[in-house]
Formats: structure tokens, sequence, C-alpha cells
């Protein structure tokens, strides 16, 4: 209900918009999907994966070949995208998820870096550096308003799906298994196949962000996968705040709008995003979430207060 | 191609090798007694390089010295980042330890670069290493003596430590039975700093010895973090002999692999710790858990 | 045939020796103890059966199937399944969704992703069932999180029963309980359990209560079986007084 009632706004918000704004906001939506994709494994498996980049770089990569290199139409690309980064989600999942959950984080993280090593090495197929440009979609998504429907449409049925996913038995299974894994294995979850779902649906929500990304900057480079690019989905969760099921998007959108700030003040914008992850998790854990109820709290008891003194 | 110049190559491997072992046992050193993976560490055996730089002034004379003023600062350095980053969120879940020195990671790389500018920075071979040791008629640099050497010693020094002092057995006690030792009245967070602080001076060791041969980038931080990583997970995770069997086995498929199939030189490493963790999950020398996780 | 069989079964751990040659048969419909000192071997033991962790030789068998060596998920869907000494279930769920859960693991069923949990009015049903079996039908929409130590307890021999187990394994049902709630527990397997047809091995350290509940006993030592018979001959088997009861029987 009250999700439909974000996704009624944000169609009503599309017409008012100028074309900075547009941007602004299918970028925010972007990385908004990226980062509750993020937090389908943070906060109900348990598991922080430092290698989301792998599988939002693979989605804009598929797109970014297929309509570059085979002349696709970009819609066409999209289901190419979710199962190329599934795909790969897969593999490095089923290496990852053998062990704990600090192998899982640092497999993540180096698995990741080899596929930016080879996207920025290997010329002939992915162009390295140069990356692979003049993506502009042909036709009317190549317009900002069609575009930013399609990203809501696109952001609507993930978000819904991850909402869903949320309250259904699967999801349940990976609470129990982050609760108490030994538990749940005992009352018949079987804790390896599970996460390795989680973490390929999880690959492929990514995977059609990084879709989307790379149509909405017309170009993709190697730094799509590279690690910052994870870090981003990370600081979003944390800043919005992990346990509260759209704090991810909320984060993001804060996210974007503190790069815009900071941006025009300084480059060293990755020293900002430590600081400012350093900060989050030393004194507010629950991110903006928290620091929400917290105010909300002082507030009442302010009032309640108030209203015993008079 | 003659024997000399495999030796040549064996040799390249090792010197490689002893650099990554002394990044890589710290990263398991500190894993081993407080269970924390630094995300960081990387980073510090960047500022090691850095820091080598800097005290020398980029002269070859001043690398003893510099070497020297390396180890003291990394030490002080490490104490300090456990003290004030890492004490305070020893109660809270795991994730958000490994968080915070995700965290210093990007925060480190861009002061380095804020302090030291973006571009490469190197230091000319000491004076001492300056002329070839001849190997079978093949000159190779005798730097890559004094790094195995120092690796060596290291390894040496440490195992005596870990396994010949109480101190060491306390460390080596210190993620099992924590509450055994502090019912011993052992002071475990002075233990834990200590313990912070000797694996980032190993880095920033492993970081300062590499500069001769090769120069320093902030873009280096997080690929040595991932070389450590890929060593660990071979050897396991926590094993001191763990940390230099990985090390050993990868500094040799990279010498090796790549004079023989050059574009997957890079793509060797990963390889290698897949098979691992297909094979044998908790690493060549490590201990299997004792309950299936 | 026995329900429930292990077969000469070593267990080592770094090497120390947990269970060195333990065999043991739970015949139908019996409750039977597992008693011994810490350290005896009676949770490597249960973890063992649960598949938590394979022996290093030996067998166990479950209604004449070998399952050594099995996946805890596999066994518990065998109808084996087990409450823990510490019971910590899923602490950011409530009591009615943890059972619920259970319920769909055992199964097999949690591969549903969009249907909600709520929709699944088997489960749900089953849930309501096994929470009021063990009388904490009036706490189904609590947090775990907030339950009392007692209640948490129960909430894990829910969970267990939900399955509609063959064989329930308890380990140390009564550990951390006040006498009060004891006396309850006691009560509830002897009457509940024996309705129900459920065939119970459970290890406890309170010795009044094995002799009161168990009509089979088998008294672990340093990893292997020391004596095994029923209560009466416990009690007065020189060995046990020896080695395990000692001055406090």
């Amino acid at each position: 209900m009250r999700l439909g009632l974000l996704f009624l706004g944000l169609l009503l918000l599309g017409p008012i918009l100028s074309e900075y704004g547009l941007k602004l906001v299918s970028e925010a939506l972007i990385l908004g999907l990226y980062a509750m994709a993020f937090n389908l494994l943070f906060h109900q498996a348990g598991l922080l994966s430092f290698g989301q980049a792998a599988f939002f770089g693979v989605g804009a990569y598929a797109m970014a070949l297929l309509v570059s290199r085979a002349g696709w139409p970009f819609l066409a690309t999209l289901p190419v995208a979710v199962l190329a980064s599934a795909l790969v989600a897969f593999i490095i999942g089923f290496l990852s998820i053998r062990l704990t959950r600090i192998y899982f984080t640092m497999l993540t993280l180096a698995f990741a870096q080899l596929l930016y090593a080879v996207a920025h090495k290997w010329y002939a197929f992915t162009g390295g550096d140069n990356g692979i440009t003049d993506l502009r979609p042909a036709g009317i998504l190549g317009e900002s308003l069609p575009f930013y429907y399609l990203t809501l449409l696109l952001f609507a049925l993930g978000v819904g799906f991850l909402a869903a996913l949320e309250r259904s038995p699967f999801g349940y299974a990976l609470r129990g298994l982050r609760d108490n894994r030994a538990r749940a294995e005992a009352v018949g979850v079987d804790g390896f196949r599970h996460l390795l779902l989680a973490f390929v649906l999880s690959g492929a929500l990514s995977g059609v962000a990084g879709f989307l990304q790379g149509a909405l900057q017309r170009s993709v480079f190697p730094d799509y996968l590279f690690w910052t690019r994870s870090a981003e989905a990370i600081i979003s969760t944390i800043l919005g705040g992990s346990g509260v099921f759209l704090g991810p998007a909320v984060g993001a959108a804060a996210f974007l709008f503190l790069r815009v700030l900071v941006q025009a003040n300084t480059e060293y914008w990755p020293f900002f995003l430590g600081l400012l992850l350093l900060v989050m998790v030393l004194f507010f854990p629950r991110g903006l979430a928290g620091v929400w109820e917290n105010l909300a709290g002082w507030v009442a008891r302010g009032v309640r207060r108030g209203a015993a003194g008079g | 191609m003659d024997l000399g110049f495999y030796l040549l190559q064996l040799l390249t491997g090792l010197a490689y090798a002893s650099t990554l072992f002394l990044l890589a046992v710290g990263l398991s050193l500190i894993f081993g007694a407080m269970g924390i993976v630094n995300f960081a560490h990387g980073s510090f055996y960047m500022l090691g390089a850095y820091l080598l730089y800097a005290f020398s002034r980029g002269q070859a004379e001043g690398f003893w010295t510099g070497l020297i003023l390396v180890l003291a600062a990394a030490l002080v350095i490490g104490a300090l980042v456990e003290r004030l980053f890492i004490r305070p969120i020893y109660r809270r879940p795991e994730e958000y330890q490994i968080l915070l020195t995700y965290a210093l990671l990007l925060i480190l790389e861009d002061l380095v670069r804020f302090l030291f500018g973006a571009g490469y920075r190197s230091l000319p071979t000491p004076p001492a290493f300056s002329s070839p040791l001849f190997l079978l008629g093949t000159p190779f640099p005798s730097y890559y003596l004094f790094l195995v050497g120092l690796a060596g010693l290291s390894a040496l020094l440490l195992w005596a430590f870990l396994y010949r002092t109480r101190l060491g057995a306390w460390v080596r006690a210190a993620t099992q039975d924590r509450e055994m030792l502090e019912a011993l009245g052992i002071n475990v967070p002075l233990l834990y700093t200590g313990v912070f602080a000797m694996g980032i001076a190993l880095a920033a060791l492993g970081g300062a010895a590499l500069l001769p041969l090769q120069a320093a980038t902030p873009g280096m931080a997080v690929d040595a973090v991932i070389q450590a990583f890929i060593v660990v997970v071979i050897g396991g995770l926590g094993s001191v002999w763990g940390a230099l069997l990985g090390a050993v086995l990868i500094g040799l498929l990279q010498a090796f692999g790549i004079l023989f199939l050059p574009e997957m030189a890079m793509v060797f490493p990963f390889a290698l710790m897949a098979l691992v963790l297909l094979l044998r999950p908790w690493g060549l020398l490590g201990r299997p858990p004792a309950v299936r996780t | 045939m026995a329900l429930l069989a292990v077969e000469n079964v070593y267990k080592s751990f770094q090497g120390f020796l947990a269970l060195a040659g333990v065999s043991l048969e739970v015949a139908e419909g019996s409750f039977h103890a597992l008693v011994g000192p810490n350290g005896a071997g009676k949770t490597t033991l249960f973890n063992v059966i649960t598949g938590r962790f394979p022996p290093d030789r030996g067998s166990v068998i479950f209604q004449g199937k070998p399952i050594t060596g099995w996946p805890t998920h596999r066994v518990a869907r065998l109808g084996l399944a087990i409450s823990f000494q510490r019971a910590q279930p899923f602490a950011s769920m409530k009591v009615r969704e943890a059972v619920t859960l259970a319920r769909l693991g055992y199964a097999g069923a949690t591969f549903h992703l969009l249907r909600p949990l709520g929709a699944f009015t088997e489960a749900l049903d089953a849930a309501r069932e096994a929470l009021a079996k063990v009388g904490l039908e009036d706490q189904a929409d609590r947090r775990v999180s907030e339950l009392p130590l007692g209640d948490l307890k129960r909430l894990d021999v829910a969970m267990a029963l939900v399955a509609k187990p063959k064989l329930l394994l308890l380990d140390e049902p009564l550990a951390g309980l006040s006498r009060a709630e004891r006396r309850r527990m006691v009560g509830f397997i002897r009457e509940l359990l024996r309705r129900e047809g459920v065939t119970l091995l459970f290890t406890e350290h309170d010795t009044e209560a094995v002799l009161e509940l168990a009509d089979r006993i088998t008294v672990l030592h340093q990893g292997r079986v020391l004596v095994e018979g029923n209560p009466e001959e416990i009690r007065h088997d020189v060995q046990v007084r020896a080695a395990f009861l000692g001055g406090t029987a």
C-alpha cells in the first residue's frame, strides 16, 4: 500500500521534472535498486557482499556489448543482462558461500576485482579503458522522460519482488539462517541452496541496475566493475539503514545528493565516502532510519514531559 | 632457455613470495587472534611503501634508516588505529568490524593520493645491492636475496615468538579462549592492540621492502589485500605456515605462469584459489571447521 | 528393529577423542536417556546423529536406513527432530512465524518466493497446534526476542514437535530452568510425548528427572558406553555410582 503510493508519487513527478532532474531521479532509482539488491543479502541473509559491482558491471557490459557489437535493440538485451549477471553470481556464489561469512566477504571482493581486471585488460572484447560509448537507446527510450518511466517500472518491479520475497517462506528461511544457522538447518532448511539462490537473485537485480545505468550514462567503462562501485551500494544501505525495507533506496537518494554537493567542492570523494561510512558505523549503525527514530523518540519524550509539566 | 634462466625465474618468484608472505601473515595473525579480517591490510602495505619513500626522501642511501622508521611508524599507527576505531566496536556483529576496516581502505587510498599525488613513487636499489650476483652465469639482482632473507628471518622470529614464548601462546589462544585468558588476569585488549600493531608493521615492512623493485601507487592497496586474501585462502586463514605456503605457491605461479601464458598470468592465482575452495575449502594447512557451517 | 541405531562411532577433535566407539540402540516408543559427566560425549553424539558433522568411523542408522554423514537438513526431513540445549530460536521473528517456518522447513517447502508465509494455512494450523501442545498458544504473536528462557525452551521444543517427528532428541531440556519450570517440563514430556507416541532420546544432568522419565538409560563416560540398562539397574550399578552419580546419589 505504502509502496503503491511511493510509485504513484514518482509516476506523477515525471512530467514536472527538468532534463537534469529526470536524470538525477533516474540515477537515484537505479542506485536504489542496486542497494536494495545488496541489502537482500546483507539484511535478510546476513551476508556482507563486497562484490556487488561484479553483477552491476556484467549487466551493463551485456547490454553494451550486444547493442554496440551485435546491433541488438536496447530493450532486447535486458533478459540477457539479467541472465548473464545471474550466471556470474551463481559461479561466484558457488565458490564463496561454502565456508564462513568472513570468507564470503573476502571472496566476493576478490572475484569482483578479477572481473574488473579482465574488463580492463581485454581490449579486443571490452575496449578496455576506452569503454563502450554511444549507447543511446534507439527510439523514444533515448529520451529522458520515457527512459525515466522505464527505470521507474523496473525499480517498482524489483522492489515489489523484494517486498514479496521478504514475507515469503524463502525470506523467512533466509532470516532463520541469519539468526541461527544451526537451528535453521535442524528444522530442514538447506542453508547452502537458500543462500546461493539469494545471491543469484541479488546478482540478477544488480545486473538490471547496471543495464539501466549504462543506458543512462550512454557508456560503460571498467569502473562499473571496480570495487568502489560495490562501496556505493554498501554506503547507500548503511546510510539509509539496513534494517528498514526502503532504507537502502532512501540512502541511495541521500548518497547522490551528497555526491553532487561534495564533488562540486573536492576531488577526494572516496575519502569522504570512507569518512561517512566510518562515522555511520561508529555512531549511527542503524542509519538515517535510526537517526529518525531517535529524533522521534526524543520529541515524543519531550512532548510527554512538557505535557506532564503543564 | 637454460637452467640459469629458470633459476632466475625461481628467485624472482620467491622474492615476490617474500613480500606476499609479510603482507599475508599479518592478516592471518590478526584474524587468528582477534577474529577480524582487516580489509585495510593492503592499505598499510601501501602506506609502508609511501612512508619509506618519504623517510628516505626518494634517495637509495636513506633505505636502511627509512626501513627502521617505517617499522616504528607502522607499530604506532597500527596501535592507534586499533585503539581509536576497532576497539569501540568489538562487541558489535562482525559485519560492522569488517565495514569499519573497509572504510579505512577508502580513506587511506585517498589520503595517500592527497599527500603524495596520484603518480608513481619509486626508490632506486639501495647501494649495498647495486651490483648483480651471478647464478650459473646468469646475472640476477642481489636485492632478491635480501627480500628472501628478510621474509625468512621474519618467519623464523614469528615462529619463535608464537611457539616459544608465553606471550605467543596467549596470542594463539586469544580467539578460542578469550574468557580463559581474562580469567588468568591477562589484559586481552592490550594483547589485541599489540597483535594488530604487529600485523600492520609486517604489512608495512612488506610494502616498503618492495619499493625498490616496484613503484608505489594509491591503487596498490586493494590489489594487495586481494593478493593477501588469495594467499590465506589457499594456505588456510589463521595459519602462519599456511600464509608461507600460500605466498610461495602464488609467487612461483606468477613467475612461471607469465612465461608460458602471459595473458592469463593474472587469472592463475584466482584459478588456484578456486581449486582449493572446491577441494579443501578451509585451505591447505587450515583446520577444517569443527562444526559444519 | 530399533528406530535408531548408532554403531561403533568414533569422533575426535584436534587429537581429543570425544567418541571412542559408541554403540546405542533406541527402541521405537521408548524414552531413552543419555547421561554422563560433562565432556562424556553426549552433545557430540547428538551432533553426529543430526549430521552437524560426520563421524570419523562408524555408522548411524535411522529406520533401517543408513544416514551417516548426511547433512543436517536432510536428516531433519526424515522426521528426526532436535531441540538444542541452548535454545536460541529465530530471534528476529514472532513466535508463530518461527514455528511455521520450521513446519515448512521439514516439508522442504521453503522455496516459495512470492506467496506470503501467512498464506500457508496448513503450516499455520500445524504451528498453532504445536504451540498449544507446549502451552504457548497465547504467546504466538510475541517477538521471540522478548521471551524468557523457560518459554524459549518450550518454543524450541514446539519447533521440533511441529515436524511430527518419529524421534525427538532433547539436549538437556531442563538446563537453566527454575524448579517450577522443571516440574512443568517433566510432566509435559511424560504426558505429551507418550500420548503422541514420540520416541525420545534425551540428555539431562538432573538425575531425579532422568530416573523418573526414562525407561532406558545409557551412561557415557569419556566417549565410551559405560553401562546400559533400565532405571532400576542403573540406580544400583556400582560402576555408575562411582563414575557418575558419585556422592550426589
